[in-house]
């Protein structure tokens, strides 16, 4: 068992790593899970689990992507279950579990926001990583645990898509 | 790189950057940290705990192996028997005593199996609990 709080670099160390990261992992994990309350949980559990681990991190220039790896495999872990969940419930009940409503469109960022989460949650998940916070491919395949092919492929559909969506809505 | 040069590609990032904006932190690095040190707190109380509980089933077998090495010792292995059970306290219908004079009566492999079922079990208990914070 490993315990960290006791070192006092390696707990100054978490602070900057939780101050500089905590935004962009939350945004990332509510863009995932489209619920802020559940996103910040899973949030606190992937710091809580990179708190325990700090000392896998030799290079502190790959923090981000670390982190983003964590918070992906904690959100992962968690549709896991849900899933699950959601298969019993649905054989029990015989009926779908809350279809999240489709807010009425308003202006170019709430559509480009309903075309993202229209794509799956893995794509999203890439996309987000590359375009957003600026992960290269080999981070974002890391990060998510996907082949390099994968990960280029999904961000070369996902981006189609919305370029095609783009088109259609300047064109409208 | 894909799409170099590609001028939708800002136009993606400027979109995406609305969509995935950084949240202010509103407290939750100091929630973090909070849990942590609670779970630290829960895990040093755990470690104790177990480490009381090893050290008492472990003590109460000193006296059996001190037999086995030393018979003619085996008066004071009884004083020091009831010197360990005077420790104990007295739980109604199930005690330590009890359970420790039946242990102390079966087969050594008995109370050794016994023992790291008990721990086994502080373990995953003390796991859940951390889980739960």
């Amino acid at each position: 068992m490993r315990e960290h709080s006791a070192v006092p670099a390696a707990s100054v160390r978490f602070d900057d790593l939780l101050r500089a990261h905590q935004g962009v992992i939350r945004a990332f994990l509510r863009r995932l899970c489209k619920d802020a309350a559940l996103a910040d949980d899973l949030a606190q559990e992937a710091f809580l689990i990179a708190h325990q681990r700090l000392a896998d991190l030799r290079d502190p220039k790959a923090a981000k992507s670390w982190l983003f790896q964590i918070a992906y495999n904690v959100y992962a872990g968690h549709a896991r279950k849900h899933a699950r969940r959601r298969e019993l419930f649905e054989a029990n009940h015989g009926a779908e579990l809350d279809a999240t409503p489709q807010p009425p469109p308003a202006g170019v960022a709430r559509d480009i926001a309903t075309a993202m989460d229209n794509l799956s949650p893995e794509v999203r998940a890439v996309i987000l990583m590359n375009l957003s916070y600026g992960m290269s491919h080999s981070e974002v395949a890391k990060a998510s645990g996907l082949p390099l092919g994968t990960v280029k492929s999904h961000i070369k559909r996902g981006t189609e898509k919305l370029r095609t969506f783009l088109k259609v809505y300047e064109q409208a | 790189m894909m799409m170099e040069n590609d001028p939708m590609e800002n136009e993606f990032k400027a979109l995406l950057s609305d969509y995935a904006a950084p949240i202010p932190d509103d407290g939750f690095a100091q929630s973090v940290k909070t849990r942590i040190e609670k779970r630290a707190r829960l895990r040093r109380f755990m470690i104790g705990g177990a480490s009381l509980m090893g050290g008492i089933i472990a003590g109460a077998q000193i006296p059996k192996l001190v037999a086995l090495i030393r018979p003619d010792a085996a008066a004071q292995n009884a004083e020091m028997a009831s010197l360990t059970k005077s420790f104990l306290p007295t739980i109604p219908e199930l005690s330590l005593v009890e359970i420790s004079a039946g242990l102390s009566q079966g087969p050594l492999w008995m109370t050794i199996a016994l023992g790291v079922t008990a721990l086994s079990l502080l373990w995953w208990m003390s796991q859940s609990a951390l889980d739960a914070l």
